[in-house]
């Protein structure tokens, strides 16, 4: 199936769900190799059932779930594969949280890829990024009770846990213009 | 009296020579310098022949080896391992990671323990990001003549 | 399973047991919470974590010339496959072409790798069944394979070889040779390898039929490389999307299911694959050092102030355990603003309870072995 085939295809079944701009301006889009195409999260459930479970389309395999924070927003790209023809397409969609220390919700897709759920359950952890109807699966990357997003870029590392400094002990704590330690 | 201090001295040398030559292993930690430590393991390097023999139980094991990073994730089960590990006991600390932080040291990595001596004693440290075998073979002779008590370990 | 050959349950009173993270059965820091119905596994829970870097943060935090050596760290067993996503995604990204000696010489360290990660999935099998002197001569033949890096590169781990656009040097006198002797040598061994341990009449009976996980549920949990291949999916992007010049290579990809004497997805199927795979990456070797093209091995210099243009870029490779992706983004400065890596171990840690269930708890250690999980790159 073409590329546009498929968009107009999507349009028709899930009116709303395809984004025709860019929203959000940044370092995207260049070399990635494979389409983008952009939705609105909202519409991701059905689009994703669409995608994954009709025989045009048939991408049955998420290969990565990748969020990156980009000027203040979190950007989630979808890689999917089909397994029967070997094509590859990304789901593009954006979340901007309220802080850096709030946590922003959108669905999981687990459901329609099962494949979903390590990925959901890491930027939930690190992104924070909660995946509303995955399965709950616990702490999986740090200690419980851990405070923030470590991955946002406005995280501020901690200064100690449970007794022990979170620092060098001597030294230069800061890289020179050479990215360089002393 | 001289004489008995005289005899447990030398019962004492005995004892941290025999000691020095069975230093049983339980390997924490698996990173990168794991890799190194099985590899020392095999019949190339053959760390046994040192009297070095992995251990699965810790209460079996006289030194503790944290091959790479902790995490503060793992730090309170590295410390009940430690501290399920019988007197006298030592700790080799292989690795970059286990020393200072190395590549994930505090300024970088937010969840790893910068240096294993915040939390247990080390006995000896072993540079490297591996280390190679050698080097570890090294630190393990270093830790025997400490046990020994001799002065070349200090150096 | 093989049917009457053991009861799915016991109907005993259950008991729990927590493995880890540091125990000797666990292939790494892992936690692992068992029911038990008598010694059969009533249900598993896995927790990971205890690994964990920030390896991802890190990567911002430094230059891109940096980049490359936060890269080995992701699996240290085959640290080229991490390095390889990395810079063929930041190619991708910058334009960047590399010279076809480089895609020789990263094909031929990338095939190596392979083998010296499935020589140390052998050892760690022989060892989880008791095979103490399989396990001796695998690490024994894999210090050959570690040389030839320490020849080529000065490391034997983390070898930081590969650099944005090429290699960091260009292979020395005799590699190739020595390389040819490595693959006569393997060769040999595993005709000893398959006398010693794939065909011993013990090992079969602590992997046939044991650890079975379905083609359909690896495919939904997202399974790949040789545990997907070993369940009976012909999938390997290095004939799906080739990178790196594997299109110019003539190979088959073995697939021990469908030779039809294996039980598809168990333990010792698992164990065939790899064993297939390493004949498979003898061949690739002998065509590239058959033809190893002339001319230069290096792109840009990467120095602290390289810079890599705006946009993103994803990569994708088959790696010695499964699928390795890589995602970059740059603003245009001389850091990246995010490296997102995927690794194959998170899929195939989720087939850990689905591979447990109704098996006997001696059997553990070997499946956890046989699904050559490695959690440093589960973690990060």
């Amino acid at each position: 199936m073409e590329i546009r085939e498929l968009i107009s295809k999507l349009q028709s079944r899930v009116p709303g769900a395809l984004l025709a701009d860019r929203p959000n301006p940044g370092p995207m889009d260049a070399g990635l190799g494979l389409r983008i195409v952009w939705v609105d999260l909202k519409h991701l459930l059905p689009l994703a059932r669409v995608l994954a479970e009709e025989p045009g389309p048939a991408y049955q395999s998420l290969d990565h779930l990748s969020v990156a924070e980009i000027g203040g927003v979190l950007v989630l790209t979808y890689f999917l594969r089909s397994l029967s023809t070997g094509r590859t397409l990304a789901l593009r969609g954006t979340l901007r949280p309220s802080g850096p220390e709030e946590a922003v919700e959108t669905v999981s897709v687990s459901s329609v890829w099962p494949m979903a759920v390590p990925f959901e359950c890491e930027n939930s952890e690190l992104f924070g990024v909660r995946f509303s109807g995955a399965e709950a699966t616990g702490r999986n990357f740090l200690p419980e009770g851990w405070q923030g997003y470590p991955l946002r870029k406005g995280y501020v590392y901690p200064l100690e846990y449970e007794g022990v400094p979170h620092m060098r002990a001597v030294g230069k704590t800061a890289p020179d213009e050479h990215g360089v330690l002393s | 009296m001289k004489q008995g201090s005289f005899y447990t001295s030398t019962v004492g040398k005995f004892l941290n020579w025999s000691r020095s030559q069975s230093l049983w292993y339980i390997s924490t930690g698996p990173g990168c310098c794991a890799d190194e430590v099985l590899e020392s393991l095999g019949c190339r390097y053959d760390l046994e022949r040192f009297g070095c023999l992995p251990q699965v139980d810790p209460s079996h094991a006289d030194l503790l080896i944290v091959s790479g990073m902790v995490s503060y994730k793992s730090m309170p089960h590295l410390r009940a391992v430690y501290e399920a590990m019988l007197e006298p006991r030592y700790v080799l600390a292989v690795g970059a990671c286990a020393a200072c932080g190395g590549p994930f040291s505090p300024e970088f990595s937010y969840s790893t323990v910068p240096g294993v001596d915040r939390m247990i004693p080390v006995d000896v440290y072993v540079p490297g990001c591996p280390p190679r075998p050698e080097a570890i073979m090294n630190g393990l002779i270093a830790l025997q003549e400490k046990i020994r008590g001799n002065p070349r370990a200090d150096l | 399973m093989i049917e009457g050959l053991q009861p799915e349950r016991l109907g005993t009173d259950l008991t729990r047991w927590t493995l880890g993270p540091f125990h000797g059965a666990l292939p790494g820091a892992m936690r692992l919470s068992l029911q038990l119905d008598g010694e059969i596994v009533s249900h598993a829970k896995v927790e990971s974590g205890f690994l964990h870097r920030g390896l991802e943060k890190a990567l911002e935090l430094h230059r891109w010339h940096a980049a490359v050596t936060y890269a080995d760290h992701l699996d240290p067993e085959a640290a080229i496959h991490g390095e390889l996503a990395l810079c063929l995604a930041v190619e991708r990204l910058a334009g960047i072409q590399v010279p076809e000696r480089a895609q020789a010489i990263r094909v031929i360290v990338a095939e190596l790798s392979r083998v010296s990660s499935h020589f140390a999935y052998m050892a760690r099998m022989a060892r989880a069944v008791g095979a103490t002197t399989m396990m001796h001569y695998v690490l024994r033949d894999r210090e050959r394979l570690l040389d030839l890096f320490e020849l080529l590169t000065g490391g034997r781990f983390s070898i930081n070889f590969l650099r944005f656009g090429g290699v960091s040097s260009d292979v020395t006198e005799g590699f190739v040779e020595r390389v040819l002797e490595a693959r006569e040598m393997i060769r040999i061994r595993l005709k000893e390898y398959n006398d010693l341990l794939s065909f011993n009449h013990a090992f079969l009976r602590r992997t046939r039929g044991i650890g079975v996980i379905s083609r359909e549920a690896a495919l939904r949990h997202g399974a790949t490389g040789p545990n997907l291949r070993a369940s009976g999916e012909s999938f390997d992007l290095r004939k799906w999307a080739p990178y790196s010049g594997y299109d110019r290579i003539d190979f088959d990809v073995p697939v021990v299911a469908e030779e039809g004497t294996e039980i598809p997805g168990d333990s010792h199927s698992r164990y065939l694959q790899r064993l297939r795979e390493i004949n498979q990456c003898l061949e690739i070797l002998k065509q590239v050092t058959e033809s190893m093209p002339q001319g230069p091995f290096e792109g840009p210099k990467v120095t602290p102030q390289f810079q890599v243009p705006m946009g993103e870029g994803y990569a994708a490779i088959e790696g010695a355990r499964g699928q390795v992706g890589c995602h970059v983004f740059s603003d245009g400065g001389n850091q990246p603003q995010r490296i997102s890596f995927r690794t194959p171990s998170t899929a195939h840690l989720r087939l850990v309870p689905q591979a447990l269930r109704a098996q006997r708890v001696e059997d553990v250690p070997v499946i956890l072995a046989s699904l050559d999980l490695c959690l440093a790159e589960v973690d990060r």
